[in-house]
């Protein structure tokens, strides 16, 4: 080859270039030490904080004297970052979630820029303090979710995040929020029993239910009002319907029925025709936790091959008012336990519909908006009873945001220890495409009403956890 | 010799497997066999147009699922105007021929190249994807069957029901490979696409306008495509994501068929579906595991799969 | 016959796009001017943490690092092979899950875990190599496609060992004698290291007669085999060495995110790869590290422009696919080729082409 003569040479020049490197890498490692003021602002505290790892202090009061050098803190302006699926299988869900996001911020003075998702809301302020909207959006895969909320953070100085959407993105943002105490994420609709009741940070709130807490109460149900003793489980293959179909199976074998399949789908499967054919003939009943474009691909697949001889039992979100529509009559009196019903009568809730139908025409309540607002409505309502005033690296906020109680669209809501919401779940059933209360279960809380220490020494749902009879 | 000594013994023993594992069932193994076929169906119809266009102009062309998805989506728009489902596929499928036929053109730019070739038709998909997002919204949806094919029948001896459309979506495929039989083996067209597909070079020096020939292959493909997506948003439904899904399913028929071979497509289709089917129903966490890994072994021992196609392609 | 968009006939094209030896191929008196770029280069990345803020440090700068890193070794397979692997994320990906189940789920000390994890990219590459050694052109594309998935399937699936959809999640980047590679800088300077590293011995195999037998795939495998290579060989050893880049670039990811799922290696992210690498080009390796540049920048700053990020970013590929045969850095290059020719049209001294090689092609 005609290069071989300058190969010597090559690689002299190759290791003095490495080597330049890593003189150059060490000494400015050193020159950087003397430099944290100049790259201001919440990164710093970012790093600081985790090169320390504070342990759980929301109030650390060593934080506020490793950034001495910030006369003004930024009390002209307060960051609030919205962070959805806006791409990917969820993006109709994203829009749903920002519809929320925006209605909390337009009640404080907010008007909107445009009709666009990713258009803001300009005006809003809290105790004078204006408050500044960013949207990002991921497509449900944790990566991306962490690297837009630290661009909400960074780029931004946002100082309050609102999201995610889905389960794993939440359990990722929380190991990234938690090295960042200044910065508060109130989660959106992340369902994940561990987003809080497993090694909680102290600067993650929910003030929604997780998934298990959504299945609440439908497995006595089937049990002692349906009067079913056999069922089977059809759900997709990941944390969140584990959820769901642990708290089902839970409550449904310690009423004494058992279950006899638990079918999996994988996540990304189409056509479910040879995982319904795996449904026995001789159960009462089926139970599916499911969501989007699964739960209408599965319910109306299982309605053509099996005209419902079965009755279905549904998941929260697989009947929620957001597919309610495409599942069309073959959702019919399906039962389902879930956050949101449409005839609660709830002062709030009904104003809540009326100013979603105004805002963004004809748009309806579901888990989505409704649980998006909430989030927004409660970090607003805690700014508002610290003044606007987080210049204390947030802890007053925080701490406001831990005691705050408030009637909600969906119920009156306060946090637990672990700054997890305790609510009220509703046994609803689908009637003229509306889900309508068959019973209000009052004041769920994340253990779903048993002991904490046992139940959480449980372990996680999977597969086969619980074990049943 | 050894060697197809081996292969036979590993194929009794698959359907040594697969018979006992079917009898354990019963009769639901019937159901087992349809959904395959079902699912055959509706990949012949992706894989046929996929194939043709790699055998004629060699173009992977990635944006086939998009394509699918707009086809889908454009006869919904229709449907939910006129309600008829009759139209609306075919005007879906129009749709998808012209969104086709513009790729085409777009691809022609570059020459032949097939790496680039391939490129631009990825940059496509995503573009297409993220249109279709804008157009048509997040939230799943579908078209209604028409009202003669909406329900179930009961399977011939049994208590089992199978729904009509799916057992439609079968005959639709036969139908389909029928047609793209006798259009290339009895037309004028035909003959010149088969020329193609064996010498593109030899087709253009006799006289014939090769671009042309071409513009109405991926016209073709584009409108089996829109066709596939209508019945797929029919019996599943219309989302995002579902481009990619059914692509790759395509390009595993295609892949395992013999790149350019239409009849490898239409065996690999059958192979396919049924091996998802009893697969779905026997190890339902590992299926998709199953799925690509036969692909996998079958690209390892046949590396142009199971029918040779477009034999001037490789090297 | 296949060939890729580079397959090339005579040897002054080559040297014109600079593919033989890149810079160093010239006159040895250019040798001084090389090494100042060296030097230029060094300082560049010295200087770069001074210069950009905390944010872009790590979410474009070093996030183009390692995805360059992988990237480069898909553009190492197509420009050097002519091999089109879908399958480099697959190789990533069981790097990045491999340290990251020794050190979460077997307490396995950090650096035994990154050992492990660096051998098992090339490890991977190998297997991968052997599977698809028989193919070749676009059926290799849609085996190591293929494969890709099978992988990310593998991960979501297989629980056991995978930990499911969830993953892993809380994984600290280690801490060599007190600098935490957990911070922005240390962590930048190691990947720029590693980049650097990559680069170079991904160019000291491209230059060596294994190098020589790569391009004798890309551009012809009836006369490498005649010349007594196996192509099988030839195919599998390629894909190792590739491995071991992409491994890397696995280790770095997981270091940077601070955890793995399958999101990290599922369908969208097989494409960015292809992505990252035709947005740069392949005919040089550096093309990886533009093409990740590009697409990270896109990806964080277009949604200030328009809603519609995707498209942008597919029309942005599409336009550089259809302007340029080899991505960005092919437009830089003619660039170049087109100012020396300007020169010379003027005059100016310009080495003179050598006698052109035999035709590698008909």
């Amino acid at each position: 080859m005609q290069t071989n003569n300058f190969k010597p040479l090559w690689r002299l020049v190759t290791l003095l270039a490495v080597f330049c490197l890593v003189i150059a890498a060490c000494g400015n490692d050193d020159d950087n030490a003397d430099e944290p003021p100049l790259a201001a602002q919440a990164t710093t505290a970012a790093t600081a904080a985790a090169t320390a790892n504070v342990p759980d202090q929301p109030s650390a009061p060593s934080e506020p004297t490793e950034v001495p050098s910030e006369p003004t803190p930024r009390t002209q302006e307060i960051t609030i970052g919205a962070i959805s699926t806006l791409d990917g299988p969820f993006a109709g869900l994203g829009d749903f979630s920002m519809h929320g996001v925006k209605l909390a911020l337009m009640e404080y003075g907010g008007v909107l820029d445009g009709s666009g998702t990713r258009d803001g809301v300009s005006g809003a302020s809290v105790a004078g303090v204006p408050i500044r909207l960013v949207i990002e959006g991921s497509d449900a895969t944790p990566d991306v979710a962490v690297e837009a909320t630290r661009k909400m953070v960074e780029q931004d100085n946002a100082d309050i995040i609102i999201g995610p959407l889905s389960g794993d993105e939440g359990l990722a943002l929380k190991d990234y929020i938690r090295d960042i105490p200044a910065v508060t994420l109130v989660n959106g609709t992340s369902a994940s029993q561990d987003l809080t009741l497993r090694d909680p940070a102290p600067n993650v709130f929910r003030f929604g239910a997780d998934g298990a807490m959504w299945a609440y109460g439908v497995g006595t149900y089937a049990y002692e009002g349906l009067g079913h003793r056999r069922i089977a489980t059809i759900a997709e293959d990941y944390s969140y319907p584990y959820d769901q179909v642990g708290a089902v199976l839970t409550e449904f074998c310690a009423a004494g029925g058992t279950v006899t399949d638990r079918i999996w789908v994988p996540l990304g499967t189409q056509d479910y025709s040879s995982f319904i054919a795996q449904i026995p003939d001789d159960v009462d009943a089926v139970f599916f936790a499911m969501g989007g474009t699964d739960a209408i691909n599965f319910v109306k697949q299982y309605d053509d091959f099996t005209g419902q001889a079965i009755p279905l039992i549904a998941g929260p979100t697989a009947v929620d008012q957001s597919v309610l529509t495409e599942l069309g009559d073959r959702a019919e009196g399906m039962i389902s336990s879930g956050p949101v019903v449409d005839d609660s009568g709830l002062a709030n809730f009904n104003a809540f519909a009326a100013r979603l139908d105004e805002v963004f025409d004809g748009q309806t309540p579901n888990i989505f908006n409704v649980y998006y607002y909430i989030a927004t409505k409660s970090a607003l309502a805690a700014l508002e009873m610290v003044g606007g005033d987080i210049s204390d690296g947030s802890s007053a906020f925080q701490a406001a945001l831990t005691d705050l109680r408030w009637d909600t669209p969906i119920g009156p809501v306060y946090l637990d220890e672990n700054r997890q919401a305790v609510v009220d779940i509703y046994l609803r059933e689908v009637q003229d495409g509306a889900q309508v209360t068959i019973d209000t279960l009052p004041q769920v809380n994340a253990t779903l009403g048993f002991e904490r220490d046992s139940y959480i020494a449980k372990g996680s749902f999977s597969r086969n956890n619980p074990p049943c009879g | 010799m050894a060697r197809r000594l081996l292969g036979v013994a590993v194929a009794v023993l698959l359907a040594y497997y697969a018979v006992s594992k079917s009898v354990e069932i019963g009769d639901r193994s019937l159901l087992v066999l349809l959904n395959g076929l079902t699912a055959a169906g509706l990949y012949f119809l992706m894989a046929s147009g996929f194939t043709l266009v790699f055998g004629l102009a060699r173009v992977t062309n990635l944006a086939h699922g998009g394509i699918y998805l707009l086809g889908g989506y454009g006869a919904l728009s229709v449907q939910r105007t006129t309600g008829n489902w009759f139209l609306a596929v075919m005007l879906g499928a129009l749709f998808a021929a012209g969104v086709s036929l513009v790729l085409y053109l777009l691809l022609r730019l570059l020459k032949g190249d097939d790496l680039r070739e391939t490129m631009l038709t990825l940059g496509a998909t995503i573009v297409i994807a993220d249109q279709t997002l804008a157009t048509w919204g997040g939230i799943p949806t579908d078209l209604a069957p028409p009202s003669f094919l909406t329900g179930s029948i009961h399977l011939p001896g049994s208590p089992l029901l199978y729904p009509k459309f799916r057992l439609a979506v079968v005959a639709l495929a036969v139908l389909a490979g029928l047609l793209l039989w006798v259009l290339l083996y009895k037309t004028r067209l035909g003959m010149l696409i088969r020329a193609g597909v064996d010498d593109a070079d030899m087709v253009s020096v006799l006289g014939i306008r090769v671009p042309l020939v071409l513009a109405s292959v991926f016209m073709l493909a584009g409108a089996l495509a829109g066709i596939a997506g209508a019945a797929g948003g029919t019996y599943l439904s219309l989302a995002q994501g579902e481009d990619n899904r059914i692509l790759l399913a395509s390009l595993i028929v295609v892949i395992a068929g013999g790149l350019g071979s239409l009849r490898g497509a239409g065996a690999a289709a059958i192979i396919v579906g049924l091996v998802e089917a009893f697969a779905q129903t026997h190890h339902p966490v590992l299926s998709v595991l199953i799925t690509f890994g036969s692909l996998i072994a079958i690209l390892v021992l046949r590396p142009q799969g199971l029918i040779k196609g477009a034999t001037h392609v490789q090297a | 016959m296949y060939r890729p968009e580079h397959a090339v006939t005579n040897g002054s094209e080559l040297r014109e796009r600079g593919e033989l030896g890149g810079v160093f191929s010239a006159k040895s008196g250019r040798l001084l001017a090389n090494c100042a770029l060296l030097l230029v280069i060094g300082a560049a990345i010295a200087a770069t943490p001074v210069l950009v803020s905390d944010f872009v440090l790590l979410q474009i700068v070093i996030k183009s690092l390692w995805l360059g890193i992988a990237g480069s070794s898909l553009a190492f397979l197509i420009g050097q092979a002519g091999l089109i692997s879908l399958a480099q994320t697959a190789v990533f990906g069981t790097s990045g899950y491999l340290m990251a189940i020794l050190v979460l789920e077997h307490d396995v000390g950090i650096w035994v875990a990154v050992a492990a994890a660096c051998i098992a990219g090339p490890v991977a590459g190998l297997i991968i190599g052997i599977i698809s050694q028989r193919s070749s052109g676009l059926y290799l594309m849609m085996l190591t496609l293929a494969i890709g998935v099978f992988v990310f399937f593998f991960a979501q699936q297989y629980q056991p060992i995978t930990r499911g959809h969830t993953g892993f999640n809380g994984f600290d980047a280690p801490i060599i004698k007190g600098v935490n590679l957990q911070e922005r800088e240390p962590l930048f300077y190691v990947s720029a290291i590693a980049a650097v590293g990559v680069v170079i011995l991904l160019r000291l195999v491209a230059q060596s007669p294994a190098g020589l037998a790569y391009r004798g795939l890309r551009d012809n495998r009836k006369r490498l085999s005649a010349l007594g290579y196996s192509t099988a060989a030839t195919t599998v050893s390629a894909f190792a060495v590739a491995g071991f880049s992409a491994g890397i670039g696995g280790v770095l990811a997981v270091w940077y995110n601070g955890a793995i799922s399958p999101g990290s290696i599922d369908i969208a992210r097989i494409i960015e790869l292809l992505i990252v690498v035709t947005i740069g080009g392949t005919i040089r390796l550096e093309g990886a590290f533009l093409g990740a540049l590009v697409v990270t920048l896109l990806r964080n700053y277009a949604n200030e422009f328009t809603n519609r990020t995707s498209t942008l970013v597919g029309a942005v590929f599409m336009v550089i696919v259809l302007i340029s045969r080899n991505g960005l850095l092919g437009i830089f290059i003619n660039a170049r080729t087109k100012a020396h020719k300007a020169i010379k049209l003027f005059g100016g001294q310009r080495l003179k082409a050598k006698q052109p090689y035999p035709q590698t092609n008909p």
